[in-house]
């Protein structure tokens, strides 16, 4: 479980590191507790999603901003689902891409916001990184641990989702 | 028709109420358990000892070195532990992880090993030292790479490997066992991962050859 530490090379990065564990492993165990109920599946989800945030620690500019913040809601809320599957029985693609994961409450009047809101979390993910973070779908598959054809996929249908959600409210 | 401008600022909206939404991190307290905190408290003394991080980036995601004790892999456990020194395997979801486990004999120096024999239009290109070992490469005119590495076990070696190889089997090398693993083809290359018959050292080569010829050159190692 040390390969993180291993993957960060300056002292800045570690330390940067460091900042981002003390700051945020609440959090985040918060996050996928909510998703998984088992407080050792949610350190375990918190685990692995620190291995994701090492290895891309050079996509982290400050340890404690919105950015980051954000970010590692997305990483960890990405492998507490991860790790959902791996507990279910017979799990399927379409039922992991159903889930809802983080609720958020939003009282703007941004419709598309709201479509983007009531996505499900695998597809939220997928915009959030790519419009919000804007990482390429390649950059994302790395970050989530995807294989690129995956990645490309999870991108197709989360944005065929979403054009689905706009045209059921109205905006398309 | 949706803009990329109008999706940006929504997903700006939209990552802003899910933030918004949750507590602030002061206010999520938890207490991790032992084990977690286990697993912590030995990466940042690990930290303190790195030993992958020298070697160059590409080489880092798909790198590992061998646990091999008596002719066959180690599961951790108390016994073992005690027992002897060795390098253990221990399977993750998404990487291996190999580590030293107890004493090592104490030695400053290391010897030197070489790949005596490559294939053709390969020759010897440079070598690194590493803490605790060396770091080798071969090429040819083509700029092909064979990359030959070993690293003598002490507390804080570990090394890993990637979930990005879609093969791993044991193999024989002579008369001692080894680890292949298929590469995906695509980003990494195949590895051949062993330990020397004292333990004390983890060997590997990366290539992008088959497996015979991996064991050939696995079989032509030698102390310079």
């Amino acid at each position: 479980m040390l390969i993180y530490m291993m993957m960060l090379e300056t002292p800045e990065e570690k330390s940067l590191f460091e900042q981002i564990y003390l700051e945020y492993r609440g959090l985040m165990f918060h996050v996928a507790y909510e998703i998984l109920h088992n407080e050792q599946d949610a350190e375990d989800a918190v685990h692995q999603a620190f291995v994701k945030i090492a290895e891309n620690i050079k996509k982290i500019d400050a340890p404690v901003c919105p950015k980051t913040h954000s970010y590692v809601v997305t990483i960890v809320e990405h492998q507490a689902i991860d790790q959902y599957r791996r507990l279910q029985k017979h799990p399927s693609v379409e039922l992991i891409e159903e889930i809802q994961g983080t609720n958020a409450h939003y009282e703007g009047d941004n419709d598309l916001t709201k479509c983007i809101l009531k996505l499900p979390a695998r597809y939220r993910e997928m915009i959030l990184l790519r419009y919000h973070h804007g990482y390429t779908v390649r950059e994302i598959a790395k970050m989530l641990g995807l294989s690129l054809p995956a990645a490309i996929k999870l991108d197709q249908r989360a944005k065929s989702k979403l054009k689905k959600l706009c045209e059921e409210a109205g905006i398309l | 028709m949706i803009s990329e401008e109008m999706l940006k600022k929504a997903a700006a909206e939209a990552d802003q109420a899910i933030r918004d939404s949750l507590p602030a991190p002061a206010e999520c307290e938890h207490e991790f358990s032992p084990s977690f905190q286990r697993k912590m408290r030995r990466t940042f003394r690990k930290a303190k000892h790195p030993v992958i991080y020298k070697l160059p980036k590409y080489a880092a995601c798909f790198v590992l070195a061998v646990a091999l004790a008596s002719g066959t892999w180690l599961t951790v456990d108390a016994e073992a532990r005690a027992a002897f020194f060795a390098w253990v395997r221990e399977q993750y979801e998404a990487f291996v992880e190999y580590r030293f486990i107890g004493d090592a004999p104490q030695e400053n120096t290391i010897v030197e090993y070489e790949l005596t024999w490559l294939p053709e239009g390969f020759s010897f290109q440079k070598a690194q030292e590493l803490d605790g070992g060396m770091y080798l490469t071969y090429t040819n005119d083509s700029g092909q790479r064979i990359i030959f590495s070993y690293l003598r076990g002490d507390d804080a070696a570990s090394l890993f490997v990637i979930s990005d190889y879609t093969e791993a089997r044991s193999i024989q090398v002579g008369n001692i066992c080894a680890d292949f693993y298929q590469a995906d083809g695509e980003t990494s290359s195949n590895m051949l991962v062993w330990s020397s018959e004292e333990n004390d050292l983890a060997f590997y080569i990366m290539a992008d050859f088959s497996e015979d010829t991996m064991i050939k050159l696995a079989a032509g190692v030698q102390k310079k």
